[in-house]
């Protein structure tokens, strides 16, 4: 399903308030999350009135949309300002800042030890393999399927998640 | 000379992310992740080492709440290289420290983790062992961020790769005093190695104490860093033998009267200001390394930071004025002094 907004990006977050709910992608729903906390929107009208076809300002504001990351919310000028990304997803999304960035430092790819390696191959175990300890594990597992709608394996996990809060090996 | 005379400690330090977690300047709005992110923690490091846990301002931990630890504290933790100065400006930061002080795992710094392993004298091989078998213990509970070519990655670009700086703290008077340090730090910043002062830039009055440390290093692997910052150590050692050589053969017997003369000082003041103890001390050790003196080195090292400022406002349990420190500063060099004498 696309957001309900922008009409673009996948739904990554439903709002729900008093003046009735909306789907949102992550890049608007982090920008309504910001205009609120700012005090620039009342709700979901005032939000979605911004980005009405006959606003003067939609075409700017969804033009500048492009440059948000979807994760945090972090634009490519305040990258450049402070040196210094968002979020993990912001080398994804801003990749071409991050090569420019890298090449800046020498550009030599990194061949040294990645520790999750043995992390990986841990968290890549049977459901039934997993204990009271992988707890944290499995919740952030149940996360990832439901947000990719992984319906089954997400049962699964819960389940498991289930069982072990049970008491059950 | 030995080298346990000019090598003071080895630290090393990760900077670590985790996934679907904004870095730390961006955190506020995001208390439900960050709780659980904390929880984890705070569990893993339990799970691995006796620790307190200090927080920057008032925050509820694994259901405790946890008092801001106060300027005093904070400063003291700078004072002996617990916490970063840095740490102190974040509104959501805070650190779990061991009991036995060799390791800090500081959460939202600049990086949502920053671990440390600091041991006395020139062990960063063993450091890193110890500091990263509580690193894969947190990779184990956290979706630790990683890209394929880039490495760690981290919300400063500078620190992208292995995320990892390895740090020798060294005291190398002759070399400043002789005024080749100037040139060393040019040349050797020419190989992503930094040289600078750990109490202070330009710090000669400050006990000529340096930390040697890997720059931007992206693309390098641990054991590249380890090897690189190891052989700057070992030059410099020999260098700094060389220039001791150098002044006793210039001074004689006159640098022998100023290390005694302030070894007379550290035993025999009553009350004892910040840098003239850290001339002092500074003199004293050079009269170690010279043979004119014995005592035992390792404990003058861990002298130096229990008489800082804020460290000894804390050990008082309340504030001081600077005259009420100097006499506490006197009264317990004294005593470490007469204490740290070997035959």
């Amino acid at each position: 399903m696309l957001c309900g907004l922008c009409k673009k990006r996948p739904v990554e977050a439903i709002v729900k308030t008093d003046e009735g709910s909306a789907n949102l992608c992550g890049a608007c729903f982090q920008r309504y999350r910001l205009l609120k906390a700012a005090g620039e929107i009342e709700g979901l009208s005032d939000y979605f009135y911004m980005f009405d076809e006959f606003n003067p300002i939609t075409a700017y504001l969804v033009r500048t949309s492009e440059m948000v990351c979807p994760s945090c919310g972090t634009n490519l000028n305040a990258i450049k300002k402070d040196y210094k990304f968002g979020c993990s997803k912001c080398y994804d999304f801003f990749s071409d800042q991050a090569d420019k960035y890298f090449e800046e430092l020498g550009g030599q790819e990194y061949k040294g030890r990645y520790f999750g390696y043995e992390s990986k191959k841990k968290q890549s175990r049977k459901l039934s393999e997993m204990t009271v300890d992988d707890l944290p594990l499995l919740m952030r597992k149940l996360q990832e399927a439901r947000d990719n709608q992984e319906l089954s394996r997400a049962q699964a996990i819960d389940r498991r998640i289930q069982q072990l809060k049970g008491g059950k090996q | 000379m030995n080298i346990q005379d000019v090598i003071v400690s080895s630290r090393i330090r990760f900077a670590r992310n985790i996934n679907n977690l904004p870095f730390p300047h961006l955190l506020a709005g995001n208390e439900a992740k960050l709780q659980e992110f904390l929880n984890t923690v705070q569990n893993v490091c339990a799970s691995k080492f006796d620790s307190d846990l200090y927080t920057v301002n008032s925050m509820n931990i694994g259901g405790n709440l946890y008092e801001g630890a106060g300027d005093y504290i904070l400063t003291m933790l700078v004072e002996n290289h617990l916490i970063s100065p840095a740490l102190g400006r974040s509104k959501l930061g805070g650190a779990i420290i061991s009991k036995d002080k060799t390791i800090s795992v500081m959460f939202n710094e600049e990086d949502h983790l920053r671990e440390q392993c600091i041991l006395e004298g020139f062990r960063l091989k063993e450091a890193y062992e110890r500091l990263l078998e509580i690193d894969l213990a947190l990779h184990d509970k956290l979706d630790i961020a990683y890209k394929k070519g880039l490495g760690h990655i981290t919300a400063c670009p500078t620190n992208l790769g292995a995320g990892m700086r390895a740090s020798v703290m060294m005291f190398l008077p002759a070399l400043d005093l002789g005024g080749d340090l100037r040139r060393l730090i040019k040349k050797y910043a020419a190989e992503d190695v930094t040289i600078r002062g750990v109490y202070g830039e330009g710090s000669e009055a400050k006990g000529f104490m340096y930390q040697i440390s890997n720059q931007a290093a992206v693309g390098w692997s641990e054991e590249k860093i380890i090897a690189k910052v190891e052989s700057v150590v070992k030059e410099l050692c020999q260098l700094e033998e060389q220039a001791r050589r150098a002044i006793w053969d210039r001074k004689g017997v006159n640098i022998e009267d100023q290390i005694m003369r302030a070894y007379g000082t550290l035993l025999f003041a009553r009350v004892l200001g910040s840098d003239e103890f850290m001339i002092n001390i500074a003199n004293v050790k050079l009269g170690v390394g010279y043979g004119l003196l014995k005592l035992d080195i390792p404990s003058i090292n861990r002298l130096i930071p229990k008489v800082l400022p804020y460290t000894l406002s804390v050990k008082a349990g309340k504030k001081l004025s600077p005259h009420e420190r100097d006499i506490m500063r006197a009264k317990i060099v004294r005593e470490a002094l007469l204490a740290c004498k070997t035959k």
